[in-house]
C-alpha cells in the first residue's frame, strides 16, 4: 500500500502536466488509480451502491473541470479526495435538508448488475449472512455520525489515512482531526455496543 | 501518573501511533495499572477492527463507460448553451437593425465555438498520442497481469482481481449452459457473457443520448468484439476541406403554428433533428415568434435552406461556414487507428488459450467499442449544419 503511493507521488507531477494539458490517457489513468478507492470512500458516507456511483462520477467530472486550478500545493491526491470529500458533504447536506433516509435501504435496488456485482462480499462463506449483518451494523453506526466524524473515521479507519494527510484532506489541523477521530470512535464504539453479540462474533474470527 | 481522563482521551491517537515516545511511554504504564483504560483500549480496537473488515466494493462494470459518456455530452450541451446565450443576447435587439450587431456576434460564437470545439475534441484525439498498435501487441503478448496495468490500454484489465476472473467464469459456464453457445467459437462465446454482464447501463445512456439528438452507435451482443461492428461505424476517410453551414434566418410569415409544423416535417424528412424551441411573446400575451434551432446534415443543407426559405418572407439571413476539417480529420485519424488496434487485439485473443488474457483482451475491445461510439458522436456533430430559424408574424 505504501510502496505503491510512494510510487504515485513519484510519478504524479507528470500526471498532473499531462492532465492539464488534456491528455485523455493521463485521465484514464487518473481514473483507474483512484476510480476504486474514491468509490468505497463515497460508499462508505452514504451507505448506498447507487448513490457512490453517482458522486464518484461527479468527482471525476469535477476533477476534469477544475484540473486547471490545481496549483500543485498539495499532492495530487489530496487534492482529488478533497474534492470527493466535498462532493459527499454536499450530498450529505442536500440530503439533511430533505430529510431522506436511506440509512437501512438496501443496497442496489434498481439494477441486477448492480446487485451482482455487490454480492461478492469478502468473508467466510458460511456465514455470509451473519457476516453482512454486522457489516451492515457498522455501516449504519458509521452513517449515524455527523458528517466530519464520519469523514475523519472513514479516512482514518477504513483508507487508511494518517492524522496529517487527513487534515490536509479536510483543510483544518492536527488538533481538530484528532478530536473529531475520538469523538467518532466513541459514538460508534457506543453505538455498536448495544449490538454485543455480532462485536463477539468478530473477535472469535 | 497519568489520569485516567487524559489517558483516554490520548487512546485513539496512542492506537494510530501518532503519539510522541514519551507520551507513548506514559500511557504504557498507566495502560499496566488501570484496567479500566486497558479495557477502553481493546473496546475500540475492536471498533477500528469492524471498520477495517468492512469489505472493499467493487465499482460497476459500467462506470467508466457511463462517466466518459457523461464528460462528452456534459462538453456538447456547454458548447449548444454558450450558441444558445449568445443568440438570446442577439434576439433581444430588434431584427431590423440586427444586422451589423450580428456580423460581429457571429464572429464571437466561432471563435468561443471554436476555443470549447478544441477543449472538447482535445481529450479524446490525444488518445491517438497512445501506444502504436504493434508495441500494445507486445505487451498483451508479454504481459502479467501486472505489466497489463502499467499499459494505459489495459489499466481496465490490469485492476480486475482474480475474483473477478473466477466470477466471469462463473457467469461463463452458466451462459454457455443456457445459451447452448457455439463450442467452435471457444474464446469467442466469452464476449457474449461479458456483454451480459454490464448491459443495464445502456438502454438508459441511449436515451440519454438520443435526446440530445446525438445517434449512438448500436452494438449488439454477437458484435461484441466482432471487427465487422468496429468498422462498420467508422466512417470512411474522405479528404478536401470540410465546412460546416451556420445559419440564421429570419422568416415573416403568416401562421406561426402551420409554419413551425412544416420546419418539423421539413428537418424529419431530410434526417435532422430539432434541438431548441424558443415563445416569443409580446405586450399582451400575444405570440410574436419563435425561434427554432435545427440540425441537418451538412450534404443536405442546401435543400433544406431552399424550403425554409419559401416558408415565408426573408428578412434576414446571416450565414456563414466554420472549417471543420482539422476536428474531422482528428476523429477520423483517430477511429482508424483504433480499428487497427482492434484488429490487433482480436487476432491475439483468437489466438490465446490463456482465459484470462481474453477477458482483458475483451475489456479493452469492450473499451475500445465505447470510444468509437463517443467519436461517433462528435463525427456526426462535426458533420451537421446549424440553422437557427426565426419565424415572425407577418405583420404587413
Amino acid at each position: 500500500m505504501r510502496e505503491v503511493e510512494c510510487a504515485v507521488a513519484a510519478s504524479e507531477e507528470g500526471l498532473v502536466g499531462r492532465l492539464k494539458a488534456g491528455s485523455f490517457e493521463a485521465y484514464e489513468e487518473v481514473v483507474g488509480l483512484y476510480e476504486k478507492k474514491i468509490f468505497n470512500l463515497a460508499y462508505r458516507m452514504v451507505g448506498n451502491y447507487e448513490d457512490a456511483n453517482d458522486l464518484t462520477q461527479e468527482v471525476f467530472v469535477r476533477l476534469y473541470h477544475s484540473i486547471q486550478s490545481f496549483r500543485g500545493d498539495a499532492r495530487f491526491s489530496t487534492w482529488l479526495y478533497r474534492i470527493a470529500n466535498n462532493v459527499c458533504v454536499d450530498e450529505l447536506r442536500r440530503r439533511y435538508r430533505r430529510k431522506v433516509e436511506y440509512l437501512d435501504e438496501p443496497i442496489g435496488t434498481k439494477d441486477g448488475s448492480v446487485r451482482r456485482e455487490i454480492a461478492d462480499w469478502a468473508g467466510n462463506p458460511e456465514n455470509v449472512l451473519e457476516t453482512h449483518e454486522l457489516q451492515a451494523c457498522v455501516q449504519a453506526g458509521i452513517n449515524s455520525l455527523p458528517e466530519e466524524q464520519r469523514t475523519a473515521v472513514i479516512l482514518r479507519d477504513i483508507q487508511g489515512f494518517s492524522y496529517e494527510e487527513i487534515a490536509k484532506i479536510l483543510n483544518c489541523s492536527l488538533g481538530t482531526v484528532k478530536s473529531r477521530i475520538n469523538r467518532g470512535r466513541q459514538s460508534l464504539k457506543e453505538r455498536l455496543a448495544g449490538q454485543r453479540e455480532l462485536f463477539d462474533t468478530d473477535e472469535r474470527q | 501518573m497519568m489520569e485516567c481522563k487524559v489517558a483516554q482521551e490520548l487512546l485513539n491517537a496512542y492506537i494510530d501511533g501518532e503519539l510522541a515516545e514519551a507520551e507513548r511511554d506514559q500511557l504504557d504504564d498507566h495502560l499496566r495499572s488501570c484496567p479500566q483504560c486497558a479495557d477502553e483500549l481493546a473496546e475500540l480496537q475492536a471498533v477500528i477492527a469492524l471498520c477495517r473488515n468492512l469489505p472493499e466494493v467493487e465499482p460497476p462494470a459500467f462506470f467508466r463507460e457511463q462517466l466518459y459518456r457523461r464528460l462528452t455530452t456534459e462538453l456538447e450541451q456547454e458548447r449548444k448553451s454558450l450558441w444558445q446565450s449568445v443568440l438570446t443576447w442577439a434576439r433581444r435587439r430588434t431584427y431590423r437593425s440586427v444586422t451589423a450587431a450580428l456580423a460581429s456576434v457571429l464572429i464571437l460564437i466561432f471563435s468561443v465555438n471554436g476555443i470549447v470545439a478544441l477543449q472538447y475534441n482535445n481529450p479524446l484525439f490525444s488518445l491517438a498520442g497512445r501506444g502504436q498498435p504493434e508495441s500494445e501487441a507486445d505487451e498483451v503478448g508479454g504481459g502479467a497481469p501486472a505489466d497489463a496495468a502499467k499499459s494505459g490500454v489495459l489499466t481496465f484489465s490490469g485492476e480486475k482481481t482474480p475474483n473477478d476472473a473466477a466470477a466471469l467464469t462463473a457467469d461463463q459456464i452458466e451462459t454457455d449452459q443456457t445459451s447452448n453457445a457455439d463450442v467452435d467459437g471457444g474464446a469467442g462465446d466469452m464476449s457474449i457473457t461479458e456483454f451480459n454482464r454490464a448491459p443495464a447501463v445502456q438502454p438508459e445512456d441511449a436515451a440519454t443520448a438520443q435526446s440530445d439528438n446525438l445517434p449512438v452507435t448500436e452494438v449488439p451482443p454477437e458484435g461484441r468484439s466482432s471487427l465487422g461492428m468496429l468498422k462498420a461505424a467508422a466512417p470512411t476517410v474522405t479528404r478536401g476541406t470540410r465546412m460546416a453551414h451556420q445559419v440564421r434566418l429570419v422568416l415573416a410569415v403568416d401562421d406561426l403554428e402551420a409554419s413551425h409544423n412544416r420546419v418539423r416535417e421539413i428537418t424529419e424528412a431530410n434526417t435532422g433533428t430539432v434541438a431548441n424551441i424558443t415563445y416569443r411573446y409580446g405586450e399582451g400575451h400575444q405570440e410574436e415568434g419563435r425561434q427554432i434551432s435545427l440540425q441537418v446534415p451538412e450534404t443536405l443543407f442546401a435543400p433544406v435552406l431552399m424550403e425554409l426559405e419559401g416558408l415565408g418572407l426573408v428578412t434576414s439571413k446571416e450565414m456563414s461556414e466554420v472549417n471543420v476539417t482539422v476536428q474531422a480529420m482528428a476523429v477520423e485519424n483517430r477511429l482508424s487507428n483504433i480499428n487497427r488496434q482492434a484488429e490487433t487485439l482480436t487476432d491475439l485473443r483468437n489466438n490465446s488459450q490463456d482465459e484470462l488474457r481474453v477477458v482483458q483482451i475483451d475489456n479493452e475491445l469492450n473499451f475500445i467499442e465505447n470510444e468509437v461510439s463517443i467519436l461517433q458522436i462528435t463525427a456526426d456533430s462535426l458533420s451537421n449544419a446549424q440553422i437557427e430559424l426565426v419565424l415572425v408574424l407577418n405583420t404587413e
